[in-house]
């Protein structure tokens, strides 16, 4: 993970001169959304803590789940609250972290003073420490008066309980508890038509890092760098320079391509033995190398993701997909990943054909060229496929052991017979069915009982013949960049584009094809825009 | 210009050496999934009956030394009272248990009856009677003493281990499940701790009849099992470059079946505790490659008897109290039926005749980098 930390760190500096948008074109007025607030998805939380206290603190507990709307979880992190459950956890959560910060084993490293007196409060000592940490921890700078707030809770408490600690720590955990810390809280500025300069730290570091805005972003924020074009640029070139692009990249396409329903994921163990518990994991980590590796390492074309043969491996996944992966260490080393690149006319090409995709988009026990094709047009392309009627009858879909229709594809033929089913079933299957020589765990087959499997099929009237036909088709579909560069933009701004926004997003798109389809320069072009950090005029900043 | 005979020489060398070499076209390897005492399964092989359950030759032996009937009545009733419910005291139990195991006399001393199983009398155990027998005419004779191989129909098969235990009730196979014998138990418990085995076949056209070559490997990964406890097909293996580890046998694919062509040297690295290593000596091997991408074999040969002996002997008590394996009685019956390699001092034969079969599921291989091997 280093050396594919440091590949990437060289390869991104060594491109950052080219980032530059490759023309000039103006960018459009906008509208902008309306202001939102977010609540921090898991791995935000965690990140956080371990940017804040060091990555020897564990953040042990259970998050409540966010809701997908227009596919990404980072909309429905805007659409939440907190249950009274879910404080309790949050608060449990953070009595937990701050006692681990403040605990023996780590208070020697993690805390930057020692206190007179171990069983008293220490004024002086407890600023030291709220002081460094507040700002992270609240994303702005602040106040001398919240401060001094902080500081006389961990002396009184410190003086209840006699011990120093233990007063700081729970003046840590209030802060930790706070909404302003859970809640990514954005505020206008004074004209109303913006947000101000620490919530604009807060976009651009979730966007690029996901993670809150780190020191130098603040000062940056603070000293009003970030409402100038020039320090704005400067902020977001060190940024991407940054081996944490990486955690903004892999957070982005987690949340794209859905991988939160790994969680969940199970295959029937008695036809496919292989997926045990680590193949999940894996797979998952396999398309996120890949991604890694080709859009930001390599500066690859975001379209050739689709058509790639190169990706990385583990023996556990070299066993699903039947390629050899060899252990590198001793047996009880964990797998480690080895580059692999498919020979020419290997079926296995690009995303497609991971197991990250065919097999999330299967049953436990069977595929589903549905399923596969409803997933490909609403991920990639960004196409809502309406959610099947309550009261269809799928027996033969479902009867994998049907004498008569022995493949999925004349199964859901007869099934498609019925006139309620016809409609969805055009705009699905013909891609799916594509998909077929990948079973339900993502291995390789090229019947199904007994049958040769036939993965003709055609999208928006192209037609193709195979999984490598119709990688080339999503690979030149317009809709697919298009798609990127909107959920994109509606990631990073929280909000889905309005009508207002069309022109500013197709100025991205456009700008995109001129980079080459390259993500960073996408990345940049929204970062450095005015349309990022504009909202729609608030009247409360009035 | 006419070349000098040398440079000739020199030159026809080089050719033959850029000729097409009789290359493998086809390659198929698979890792060990079982390795079991070749049991065949035949409802009247023992025509005088199964071996007596430990309770039996427990007392038979206790009173073969001497013990008075209420002395045998007070250690076995103890050792009754060990079990989930019962009366007994652990402390009881483990008094029996060293009565029993301690059943052997030496000059009228209580002998440990495992390490010392000459100390226990010979009762005679029952052993096979019949005509089959899985495994190899290793010796080139036929007659009266040795079997037909009910697969193959060859006959004058040598495999006086499976005569020897096979007659015991744990040793014999179940018509549901031909690897339900105390050698699979041992497998089932032990793979996960074993080093993989790696058995590849190379040949022109593995659909065709010719030459083949067959292939046993050790390698340096354990054969990972999937999530339904079967060995995990399609993982890949390095094979160990130890030359001990590596056996390699010319051999024939006929109507899809591999015979090896000359016998040969097998060894395989086992478990320290069952059987440390097998050395099977003029071993011969068949496989089966099915349909569905899996091997099935069997591997003959002669082994070590007190090797095989000390399989049972390892697992001591527990092998003759829960599993009902009478250990002296299956020392002498071993010692009986070894068959082959006298001492050139006693005269007693040192390797009994056997057949192991094995079965295995596809797998992939790749050498073992040079730094590897330095690192081992």
């Amino acid at each position: 993970m280093r050396h594919f930390r440091n590949l990437l760190v060289s390869s991104v500096c060594l491109a950052l001169g080219s980032l530059a948008p490759a023309v000039a074109a103006p960018e459009p007025p906008t509208t902008g959304g309306d202001v939102v607030i977010r609540r921090l998805t898991p791995d935000q939380y965690q990140r956080i803590v371990r940017d804040v206290f060091g990555p020897t603190i564990k953040v042990n507990g259970r998050f409540e789940p966010e809701p997908r709307v227009n596919g990404l979880l980072a909309l429905g992190a805007g659409k939440v609250s907190v249950s009274g459950a879910g404080l309790a956890g949050y608060e449990a959560m953070a009595r937990d972290i701050a006692d681990q910060v403040v605990s023996p084993a780590n208070r020697e490293t993690l805390l930057p003073c020692t206190p007179k007196e171990a069983r008293a409060a220490d004024d002086a000592c407890a600023r030291q420490v709220l002081g460094a940490v507040a700002n992270l921890i609240y994303r702005r700078t602040v106040s001398e008066g919240e401060l001094d707030g902080l500081v006389r809770n961990a002396g009184a408490a410190a003086g209840e309980l006699k011990d120093f600690h233990a007063g700081l720590s729970l003046s840590l955990a209030g802060l930790l508890v706070s909404p302003e810390f859970i809640f990514r809280k954005e505020v206008p500025a004074g004209s109303g038509d913006r947000i101000d300069a620490f919530s604009k730290a807060s976009r651009l570091s979730f966007f690029l890092w996901d993670t809150g805005p780190d020191s130098e972003l603040l000062r940056a924020a603070a000293a009003g760098e970030l409402d100038d074009q020039k320090g704005l640029a400067r902020q977001v070139d060190r940024m991407l320079a940054s081996p944490r692009l990486e955690d903004g990249v892999r957070a982005y396409f987690t949340d794209m391509l859905g991988f939160d329903a790994f969680h969940t994921l199970t295959k029937d163990a008695v036809l496919h033995p292989k997926f045990y518990a680590d193949v999940p994991k894996d797979a998952a980590e396999q398309t996120m190398r890949t991604i890694v590796d080709h859009l930001l390492v390599r500066r690859g074309d975001y379209r050739d993701l689709f058509t790639t043969r190169n990706t990385f491996l583990t023996p556990v996944l070299g066993a699903v997909y039947r390629v050899p992966v060899a252990e590198t260490g001793a047996n009880t080393e964990p797998s480690s990943w080895v580059a692999h690149e498919y020979p020419e006319g290997d079926p296995h090409v690009g995303l497609l054909t991971h197991a990250s995709f065919v097999a999330l988009h299967s049953h436990p026990g069977r595929t589903s060229p549905t399923i596969r094709g409803k997933a490909l047009r609403e991920v990639f392309l960004c196409q809502k496929v309406p959610d099947p009627p309550g009261n269809v009858d799928f027996t033969v879909v479902q009867d994998t052991g049907n004498a008569i229709h022995r493949t999925a594809r004349e199964r859901l033929k007869a099934h498609a017979t019925e006139a309620m089913c016809t409609g969805c079933h055009k705009i699905t299957d013909p891609m799916g069915l594509a998909l077929e020589n990948f079973d339900a765990s993502g291995g390789f087959r090229r019947d199904e009982n007994g049958v040769a499997i036939d993965t003709s099929g055609e999208l928006d009237g192209v037609k193709f013949t195979n999984v490598a036909g119709l990688s080339k088709v999503i690979h030149d579909h317009p809709a697919l960049t298009s798609c990127l560069v909107k959920r994109v933009y509606a990631y990073a701004a929280g909000h889905q584009p309005g009508v207002g926004e069309d022109a500013f997003v197709k100025y991205l798109t456009t700008g995109f094809s001129e980079d080459r389809y390259q993500l960073p320069a996408l990345l940049r072009r929204i970062a450095t825009s005015d349309a990022f950090y504009r909202i729609a005029k608030q009247e409360t900043a009035k | 210009m006419a070349m000098k005979p040398p440079v000739r020489s020199a030159l026809l060398l080089a050719l033959a050496a850029l000729a097409p070499q009789p290359a493998a076209a086809e390659t198929r390897s698979f890792v060990v999934s079982w390795f079991t005492a070749a049991a065949y399964l035949e409802e009247n092989n023992c025509p005088h009956g199964l071996n007596p359950d430990a309770e039996a030759f427990f007392r038979r032996d206790l009173a073969a030394v001497g013990e008075s009937q209420e002395q045998i009545d007070a250690i076995l009733d103890a050792r009754a009272g060990a079990v989930v419910g019962g009366s007994g005291t652990p402390a009881a139990a483990a008094a029996a248990a060293n009565a029993l195991t301690f059943r052997g006399r030496i000059d009228g001393k209580p002998a440990h009856a495992y390490a010392f199983p000459g100390s226990v009398p010979d009762a005679h155990i029952k052993t096979i009677e019949s005509k089959w027998a899985y495994g190899f005419d290793l010796d080139g004779k036929t007659g009266a003493a040795s079997f037909e191989d009910p697969d193959t129909h060859e006959k004058g098969v040598d495999n006086e281990y499976f005569r020897a235990i096979g007659c015991h009730g744990p040793e014999r196979p179940s018509a549901a499940d031909p690897n339900s014998t105390m050698w699979a138990y041992a497998w089932h418990n032990l793979r996960q701790s074993l080093p993989a085995w790696i058995v590849t076949v190379e040949g022109a056209d593995l659909s065709k009849d010719g030459p083949v070559v067959v292939k046993f490997e050790k390698a340096m990964e354990f054969a990972p099992l999937d999530v339904n406890s079967h060995t995990m097909a399609d993982k890949t293996f390095r094979i160990d470059p130890d030359p001990r580890w590596h056996n390699e046998y010319k051999a024939t694919l006929k109507s899809g079946q591999i015979t090896t062509d000359t016998p040969g040297g097998f060894r395989m690295l086992y478990d320290s505790y069952w059987v440390p290593e097998f050395d099977l000596r003029r071993a011969r091997m068949r496989l089966t490659l099915n349909p569905d991408g899996t091997v099935v074999g069997i591997v003959g040969g002669y082994e070590n008897w007190r090797s095989l002996y000390f399989a049972y002997a390892s697992f001591g008590i527990n092998a003759e109290d829960q599993a009902g394996l009478d250990v002296p009685g299956t020392y002498y019956a071993l010692k009986r039926l070894a068959d082959a390699d006298p001492d050139p001092v006693t005269g007693e034969n040192t390797r009994i005749s056997a057949a192991f079969r094995f079965e295995g599921v596809p797998a992939f291989t790749v050498p073992l980098r040079t730094s590897q091997v330095r690192d081992r």
